[in-house]
């Protein structure tokens, strides 16, 4: 259960995390591409941001132009095929574990988050866990505080807790729909199919959720 | 307004807008990868994708991207 001192203190980190990317960078977009020009599909940084410790990683890209986002980040958490991490180990320790996608959070051109979303294994590959574990996998989602995409990863961590309700239910709305959909199609032919690569959806608005904090 | 809602306003007013994305090359390229995989060459064999997800196909890459080459 969220309570209200625990998302203020989320809100509070993530918010921080935002004004160090912004004034050290020029954006949390800009601290991750480093002032390179944004092409399509391409993963920014081209490595990734990987937490080996927790297991975590995420990247920045854009490919929806038809959108009003600019572009989105994918957050995967590295676990074995039971959903299972139990050392605190390199990501690529273990040939079992691969990145399972947790879901993405889209932005704005300034940096501004404006939506939570899941989709399909067409997008992301990895091993598939209902809404009850993948929460599990979200909270043991850390990223570290330090380094060069400190302030994302700030942000980042703090608006996955400010955001807990919201994304309980967007992963729940996220089986439903599959559960909808393998009514009409198998499921490996469902994870696979490009048009149903986004399974829910939640447009958020940031700045009227901190006006209320 | 909230001291958060002030906060937020005063680093978007100075925040960067970051220029719509440019054409993929890897779509110039003919891949088919989806998730941000950098299709460096003519056949998917090569295509040499990053981000963590094991691609099927002929596509070696770990990145999270479909492969749809032939």
């Amino acid at each position: 259960m969220l309570t209200a001192a625990s998302k203020k203190k989320a809100a509070e980190k993530s918010l921080c995390g935002f004004e160090q990317a912004t004034a050290q960078h020029g954006s949390v977009l800009q601290c991750l591409i480093q002032g390179q020009t944004v092409q399509a599909y391409e993963h920014y940084p081209s490595d990734n941001v990987i937490d080996h410790e927790s297991g975590s990683q995420y990247f920045y890209h854009s490919h929806r132009a038809e959108d009003s986002e600019h572009g989105h980040l994918h957050l995967f958490w590295h676990a074995d095929a039971r959903g299972r991490r139990t050392r605190r180990e390199h990501v690529q320790a273990s040939t079992h574990w691969a990145p399972t996608h947790l879901l993405a959070i889209g932005l704005a051109s300034n940096g501004l988050p404006t939506s939570l979303f899941t989709s399909n294994q067409w997008v992301t590959g990895g091993y598939w866990f209902d809404a009850a574990r993948t929460l599990k996998m979200l909270s043991r989602f850390a990223l570290s505080e330090t380094g060069p995409y400190a302030p994302v990863n700030r942000f980042i961590n703090g608006l996955l807790v400010q955001y807990k309700n919201e994304i309980e239910q967007l992963l729940t709305a996220r089986d439903n729909e599959v559960t909808e959909l393998l009514k009409k199609h198998q499921w490996q032919a469902l994870q696979e199919k490009e048009q149903a690569e986004i399974l829910s959806f939640v447009a958020i608005d940031w700045v009227g959720d901190l006006e209320k904090i | 307004m909230s001291q958060f809602s002030k906060r937020l306003q005063n680093s978007l007013a100075a925040a960067v807008v970051t220029a719509a994305a440019a054409a993929s090359p890897m779509a110039i390229a003919g891949c088919g990868a989806k998730c941000g995989a950098k299709c460096t060459a003519k056949s998917a064999a090569k295509c040499g994708a990053k981000c963590g997800a094991k691609c099927g196909a002929k596509c070696g890459a770990k990145c999270g991207a479909k492969c749809k080459a032939k």
